[in-house]
C-alpha cells in the first residue's frame, strides 16, 4: 500500500508508511492512509474506531493531510518562482544572483570589520598623540607692506594685511637738491587706471603757511614696482613738509595721501 | 553567567527520558530568557507585564524542539539556547495577542494578562515582546555568519507569513460563521496556526543553527506539520475532558464555537434536524450559548463517532509523523536528541 503525496513539492515520489512496524502506537493508523478510500459525509456516519470502514476515513483523513501539506509546499514553490522575479527573498533569487549577493555580504561584512580594526587603530593612535603646540610665532610674515598710506613708518609692515590692497609708489623730485619722502604707498585703484589717470591735490605745505606745490604727476617705469610719484619743486620752495590728497579719475575715493619734505 | 548556568543545568540533568529533557532544556532556556528580559531597567506598566507569561511555566516543547534539533545536527548548546529563548518569548508575546483576539479569561490557570491589566497595556506588552525576542536569535546568529542568518530570515519570515495566515483562517471561520468545512480545511489551519510556528520554526532554527546552514531546512517541515496536527487534534480532544489541563475550561471550545475535527465531522454525519440546531448554536454569540446546548453538542459528538474518529485521525498523524521521522532524521547518527526527537510522537498522547 502506498500513499502518493509527491508533486512538485517532492519530486512526485512515493512513500510507504511501514504497516505495524516501527516506534509509536501509531504506525498501523498510518499504514491505513494507504488506501484511497472514498469518504463521504453518510460513510462519516455512526462511525467508531473499531468498524474497519473507519479505518477508511481515517485513512483518508491520512490522505487529505499529505494532501495539505503537499499542496502547501507546491503553493510556496509557486510563491517563490513568482517573487523570484523581484526583491522577495534573498533564497528565491537564481543561484548565480544568491552566490553574487552573498559573496557582496561576505565582502561587506569583512570590508566593515577591516574599516573597523583601521578605525580602531587610528582612534588609538590619535589617542596617545599629545596636542599641537601653537605654531604660529613660527609662521614668516605675510607681506612686507603697509597697507595704508596714512601708516606710519614706524608700524609694522609685518602686521596681518588688513583693508584695501596698496599700490607702491616711488617719489622723484625734480629741482630739489635735498627733499624727503615720507610716502610709499597708496591705496590700489579699485578699477584699471592708467599712471596718467592718478592725480594729486596740491601739496599744502605744513601749518598753511607758504605756496603749494602744484607740479605733481604721475608716471609707470618698468625698473621698479608700482608707479612713480615726480615732485616738481619750484625754485624758492620753502623748507617744510608738504601733502596733497592723491585721486584716481575713475574712482572718487581717494588713494591715500602723498607727503614730501623739503629740507 | 547565563552559559555556566546552562552548562551547569545540562551536566546536572542529561537527557534521558522525554520529560527529563523537557525539564533540562526548559530551565536551560528560562535562564537565558530571564536574562534577555531583565536587560533593561524595569519599566513601569510593561516589565512586570513581560515576566507574567513566561513565570507561569508551560511545557517547553517549542524550546525543547529547537535544542534537541540543533544538537542532533551537530551543534553547539549555547546557540541553541539562545535561539530557544527567542521562540519562547516569541511564543509568549504571541499567546498574549491570542488570548484578546479569542476572548480568553484564563491562560495556565490564572487570568490572561488583559484580564489583569487591560488591552491596550496587553497589546503593548505583546508587541514588545515580540520584539525583544530578536535580540536573543541575532546573539545566536552572530557568530554563524550571514548565509546562516539569512536562512534564519528565511524560515522566520515564512513561519511569521504562516501562522498569521492560520489565526486568519481560525478568527475567520468563527467570526463569519463559516460552517462548511472540510478536514481538509482543519488540517491546512492546523499547519498554519499551530504546526508551523510550534513544530517546524523550531526544528528549522535548530536544523539550521546545528549544521551551521549545512541540512536543509525544508527537510522537516512533514515532520514538524504531522506532529503539529496530531498535536492539536489531541489537545482539541483534551478540551472535552473534564480536566482539559493548563487551567482551560472543559467543553471551552464548545462554547467558543472553535471549528474543531469534532465539530466539522459532527456536522457532516448528524441528521438535518440536528444540523439545523447545530447551525443555530454556532450562530449566537458566545455569551449566548448555553450549557445545556453545549452538553448536547458533546453528547451528539460521542454518539456519532466524532471523537473516536478524532481519535484515530490523531493517531495516523502521528504514525506519519513517525514515518516523516525516518525520513528527516534518520541518516543522523544514534544521541539522546535523536532520541527524544522521535520520542515526540508518542509523547503527544502521553503528555501530562
Amino acid at each position: 500500500m502506498t500513499i502518493r503525496k509527491g508533486k512538485a513539492g517532492d519530486g512526485g515520489r512515493v512513500r510507504r508508511p511501514m504497516a505495524g512496524a516501527g516506534r509509536g502506537p501509531n504506525r498501523a493508523s498510518a499504514a491505513a492512509a494507504a488506501s484511497p478510500a472514498k469518504t463521504t459525509a453518510a460513510a462519516a456516519k455512526a462511525k467508531t474506531s473499531n468498524d474497519p470502514k473507519v479505518s477508511d476515513a481515517v485513512a483518508h483523513a491520512v490522505k487529505m493531510g499529505y494532501d495539505v501539506i503537499t499542496e502547501n509546499i507546491r503553493q510556496g514553490r509557486e510563491a517563490a518562482e513568482k517573487f523570484r522575479q523581484g526583491e522577495y527573498r534573498l533564497r528565491d533569487a537564481p543561484g548565480d544572483l544568491e552566490v553574487a549577493s552573498l559573496r557582496l555580504l561576505r565582502l561587506a561584512r569583512e570590508l566593515s570589520t577591516t574599516t573597523f580594526d583601521v578605525c580602531e587603530r587610528l582612534l588609538k593612535e590619535l589617542g596617545e598623540q599629545r596636542p599641537p603646540q601653537d605654531r604660529t610665532a613660527e609662521v614668516p610674515k605675510f607681506r612686507d607692506t603697509i597697507p595704508f598710506a596714512t601708516l606710519q613708518p614706524s608700524q609694522s609692515a609685518s602686521a596681518a594685511p588688513q583693508g584695501p590692497p596698496s599700490l607702491k609708489v616711488t617719489v622723484r623730485f625734480e629741482g630739489a637738491p635735498k627733499a624727503l619722502a615720507h610716502t610709499e604707498a597708496l591705496i590700489r585703484p579699485r578699477l584699471p587706471t592708467a599712471a596718467s589717470g592718478i592725480t594729486a591735490a596740491p601739496l599744502a605745505p605744513s601749518g598753511g603757511q607758504g605756496a603749494p606745490i602744484t607740479g605733481v604727476r604721475f608716471e609707470m617705469d618698468a625698473s621698479v614696482d608700482g608707479i612713480v610719484a615726480i615732485v616738481s619743486v619750484p625754485k624758492g620752495q620753502a623748507p617744510g613738509v608738504y601733502s596733497g590728497i592723491v585721486h584716481a579719475q575713475v574712482d572718487p575715493l581717494p588713494l591715500g595721501l602723498l607727503t614730501i619734505e623739503l629740507l | 553567567m547565563a552559559a555556566a548556568a546552562v552548562a551547569d543545568v545540562l551536566d546536572a540533568a542529561p537527557p534521558g527520558a522525554m520529560a527529563d529533557t523537557m525539564a533540562t532544556y526548559g530551565k536551560a532556556t528560562k535562564v537565558e530568557l530571564d536574562r534577555y528580559l531583565r536587560a533593561q531597567p524595569a519599566a513601569p506598566y510593561l516589565d512586570e507585564l513581560l515576566a507574567d507569561y513566561p513565570s507561569r511555566g508551560g511545557k517547553m516543547l517549542r524550546p525543547s524542539i529547537c535544542i534537541a534539533n540543533a544538537r542532533a545536527f551537530g551543534g553547539g548548546l549555547e546557540s541553541a539556547v539562545r535561539c530557544a529563548a527567542a521562540i519562547e518569548i516569541l511564543h509568549n508575546g504571541l499567546l498574549i495577542h491570542d488570548d484578546i483576539q479569542d476572548g480568553s479569561e484564563l491562560r495556565r490557570g490564572r487570568p490572561t494578562l488583559h484580564a489583569l491589566h487591560g488591552t491596550p497595556l496587553a497589546i503593548n506588552a505583546g508587541d514588545a515582546m515580540m520584539f525583544t525576542a530578536l535580540r536573543p536569535l541575532i546573539d545566536a546568529l552572530r557568530p554563524l555568519g550571514g548565509d546562516v542568518a539569512a536562512q534564519v530570515l528565511d524560515i522566520s519570515m515564512t513561519m511569521a507569513r504562516e501562522t498569521a495566515e492560520g489565526q486568519a483562517l481560525e478568527l475567520g471561520w468563527r467570526d463569519l460563521n463559516i460552517t462548511e468545512l472540510t478536514e481538509a480545511d482543519y488540517f491546512r489551519m492546523a499547519l498554519k496556526k499551530t504546526a508551523w510556528m510550534g513544530m517546524i520554526w523550531p526544528a528549522q532554527l535548530g536544523l539550521v543553527l546545528g549544521s551551521a546552514g549545512r541540512a536543509d531546512p525544508q527537510s522537516v517541515v512533514r515532520f514538524g506539520y504531522f506532529l503539529g496536527v496530531a498535536f492539536q487534534i489531541e489537545d482539541d480532544l483534551r478540551n472535552l475532558s473534564v480536566d482539559p489541563g493548563y487551567g482551560k475550561e472543559m467543553n471551552g471550545d464548545l462554547f467558543e464555537a472553535k471549528r474543531t475535527l469534532m465539530l466539522i465531522h459532527v456536522r457532516q454525519a448528524c441528521s438535518d434536524t440536528e444540523r439545523s440546531r447545530l447551525d443555530g448554536f454556532l450562530a449566537q454569540p458566545r455569551s449566548d450559548r448555553s450549557p445545556d446546548d453545549v452538553l448536547w453538542l458533546a453528547g451528539m459528538m460521542q454518539r456519532l463517532g466524532s471523537i473516536d474518529h478524532a481519535r484515530g485521525v490523531a493517531a495516523a498523524m502521528a504514525g506519519a509523523a513517525a514515518h516523516e521521522f525516518d525520513l528527516a532524521y534518520g541518516g543522523l547518527p544514534p544521541s539522546a536528541d535523536r532520541s527524544f526527537i522521535a520520542g515526540l510522537v508518542p509523547w503527544i498522547f502521553a503528555r501530562p
